[in-house]
């Protein structure tokens, strides 16, 4: 077990470090750099070349690569090379919060909504529930994020007045403000990755209720719930689990760019600022911030499939 | 006093692409009380159906029980709620499957999935369900037996496995064990011992069992009576001595020559069954077995034979078989 869990830390950190590496050198590749941004084209090769010295951007690239992971593993993600200089770990600190808090929640109205669903459509085989279901999971795999979100802005925020339509407030001022601040870019996140969780619950779930293991359950004369929830349900989460874990990914793309239009301040918007300013350091802390997040929640996911599941507890 | 399970004229049919096949059509059969009865025929032939349908747990749809009566210890179990269904399984009636690498769930313990019916039949408690499910591990040969309530389905071989399902099958002290080919997974080796343990745990605690299986060598040895089925109907049911002695239907006469004797010159040669077991969806008229029989005459192909007595408690659903009689003198 101890193994398991060094052998997939250390996958981590490799997976973090090429991440890290190859936006490095993507950004670099990518045509236009922040002088230009700055300076547009004032065509003053004095003034470039004294802007590109003072950011470093003179020196070799693997001169700049050094400096900057060096930085990096001593947890200094550098400064914004704009205005007043902030660092970045700050401007990444203000906004880490909303991000997760928008991406946690709707992570969990996702579960909530699809492990039940996906449980009765595969229990309830071909009846109207499970046809609903399939109905729900169509549309919402069919439907753009952002696309939603915009929807649920006309009919809960503009039409209906229930829920404000942008913004965010922090926990800290009260649950409920936070709460009806999140809900609708929740939804319009979670609405796919739900989709896609009831889906696999309702054909794992099929495949398990197969099983031979399953019909000894019920020969034992198990209740139904004990046959579904004990022997059932474990077995197809195993599969599920996995999927959870790379959707994941999904669903930090997803409230990146939900961010955008409920106005939320959060790691999207910094990211987006950063690319469109050609601002370096911006861009590759947030985004290593982020495949961070994603590269910690897939071991999680790791973790729990162990949990789950003794022949990877044991091998 | 009744049998314990008395199956009358059970049919089951299956929906499928291309039409209602019958699966089972007319099977009688009866178990007393502590009996050994065989259930015998080739993949396909309805054994497993029969089975399942007396623990109802046919899936359905496709399949339906479209007629019969199955009786057990006098309950209509064909009529019985499904919550009263259930409490029976498992408490009176045990099962035994044919795939010990599938049966066990793969997520919970020995422990968990040998006491798991204890609990919930017998109202145990979770440490007096332990030393029982010690003392059943014991029973059916398991080394270290505290030991193995701790591990899971991939630390145990087959054979170990189907020790545990025997385990399980008999932790509720049922009145009847069904063991679906309880040993055609397994070594050849391992076969005789599993079977050894379930004939030998049986017999002390006075369980019926009804052994179904594809290899009538192995039944020899343990069954009281055996029925043989083909095609969805029983050809031929008796004593098991009898049966062997005098097989009174061709099919039987069959499969007892595809098998090699030690009591046949060596090198004599096997004589299998011509043919293949037809398709239930086109069953050929009449007799099922005449496409395959040496016996046959024109009017196997009119009707199906019915049972009939060739001998005080030995049937054959053969119109030929005083012929085959006449070769094997009593």
């Amino acid at each position: 077990m101890s193994r398991y869990l060094l052998r997939r830390t250390i996958g981590a950190l490799v997976v973090m470090w090429a991440v890290a590496t190859l936006v490095f050198f993507m950004l670099r590749i990518v045509p236009g750099d922040p002088v230009g941004a700055m300076l547009f084209d004032a065509g003053d090769a004095e003034a470039v070349e004294a802007l590109r010295r003072k950011l470093g951007l003179d020196q070799p690239i693997w001169v700049q690569y050094g400096k900057w992971f060096w930085a990096v593993l001593q947890g200094d993600l550098g400064n914004s090379i704009y205005g007043s200089r902030v660092p970045v770990s700050q401007l990444v600190m203000e906004a880490l919060p909303r991000t997760l808090s928008l991406a946690g929640l709707a992570f969990l109205l996702a579960i909530l909504i699809a492990v039940p669903a996906g449980l009765i459509a595969a229990t309830k085989r071909n009846s109207a529930a499970d046809h609903a279901v399939t109905l729900f999971a169509f549309l919402g795999l069919s439907m753009p994020d952002f696309w939603v979100g915009i929807l649920l802005i006309i009919v809960f925020a503009a039409n209906l007045q229930w829920l404000p339509a942008i913004g965010y407030v922090p926990l800290s001022e009260g649950f409920w403000p936070w709460l009806s601040h999140l809900l609708l870019p929740a939804v319009a996140v979670g609405t796919a990755f739900s989709a896609i969780i009831a889906r696999m619950i309702r054909s794992a779930m099929l495949e398990v209720l197969r099983t031979d293991y399953v019909r000894v359950a019920r020969a034992k004369g198990l209740p139904r719930a004990v046959v579904i929830f004990r022997h059932a349900f474990p077995n197809a989460l195993v599969p599920v689990v996995t999927v959870i874990g790379i959707a994941f990914a999904l669903l930090m793309a997803g409230a990146v760019v939900v961010e955008n239009v409920f106005a939320i301040k959060g790691l999207g918007r910094v990211l987006i600022q950063g690319i469109l300013n050609r601002d370096y350091p911006v861009v590759q802390g947030a985004i290593l911030v982020v495949s961070a997040i994603f590269v910690f929640s897939n071991l999680l996911v790791d973790l729990l499939y162990a949990v789950i599941d003794p022949r990877i507890r044991y091998a | 006093m009744g049998s314990l399970l008395e199956i009358d004229g059970l049919e089951v049919t299956f929906a499928t692409e291309s039409g209602v096949v019958p699966a089972v059509s007319g099977v009688s059969l009866a178990i007393d009380r502590g009996e050994m009865v065989a259930l015998v025929g080739e993949s396909g032939s309805g054994k497993s159906v029969t089975a399942l349908a007396v623990l109802r747990l046919l899936p359905e749809p496709p399949a339906r029980v479209a007629a019969g009566r199955i009786l057990f210890d006098g309950i209509d179990l064909l009529r019985l709620d499904e919550e009263a269904m259930r409490r029976l399984r498992g408490r009176r009636i045990g099962m035994v499957f044919q795939e010990p690498m599938t049966s066990l769930n793969p997520l919970l313990s020995i422990g968990r999935q040998l006491t798991e019916a204890m609990v919930e039949h017998l109202g145990l408690g979770p440490g007096e369900a332990a030393r029982r499910a010690v003392a059943l591990l014991k029973a059916v040969g398991i080394p270290d037996p505290k030991g193995r309530l701790r591990q899971y389905p991939h630390q145990l071989s087959g054979g170990m496995r189907q020790r545990v399902m025997i385990a399980i099958a008999l932790s509720c002290e049922p009145d009847l064990v069904i063991a679906d080919e309880p040993t055609t997974a397994l070594d050849v080796t391992i076969q005789a011992q599993i079977l050894e343990v379930m004939q030998g745990l049986c017999a002390r605690l006075g369980v019926a069992l009804l052994l179904i299986t594809h290899n009538l060598a192995i039944v020899a040895r343990y069954a009281h009576r055996v029925n043989v089925m083909y095609a969805g109907r029983l050809v031929e049911s008796g004593e098991a001595v009898a049966l062997y002695r005098r097989p009174a239907h061709p099919y039987t006469v069959g499969l007892l020559e595809s098998v090699p004797r030690l009591d046949r010159p060596r090198g004599a040669p096997l004589e299998p069954i011509p043919g293949n077991p037809p398709d239930p969806a086109a069953l050929p008229a009449g007799c099922a077995f005449r496409p395959r029989c040496r016996l046959a005459r024109p009017h196997c192909g009119e009707r199906v034979p019915g049972p009939v007595e060739v001998e005080p408690g030995h049937r054959s659903a053969c119109f030929e078989y005083r012929r085959l009689l006449a070769e094997t003198p009593a």
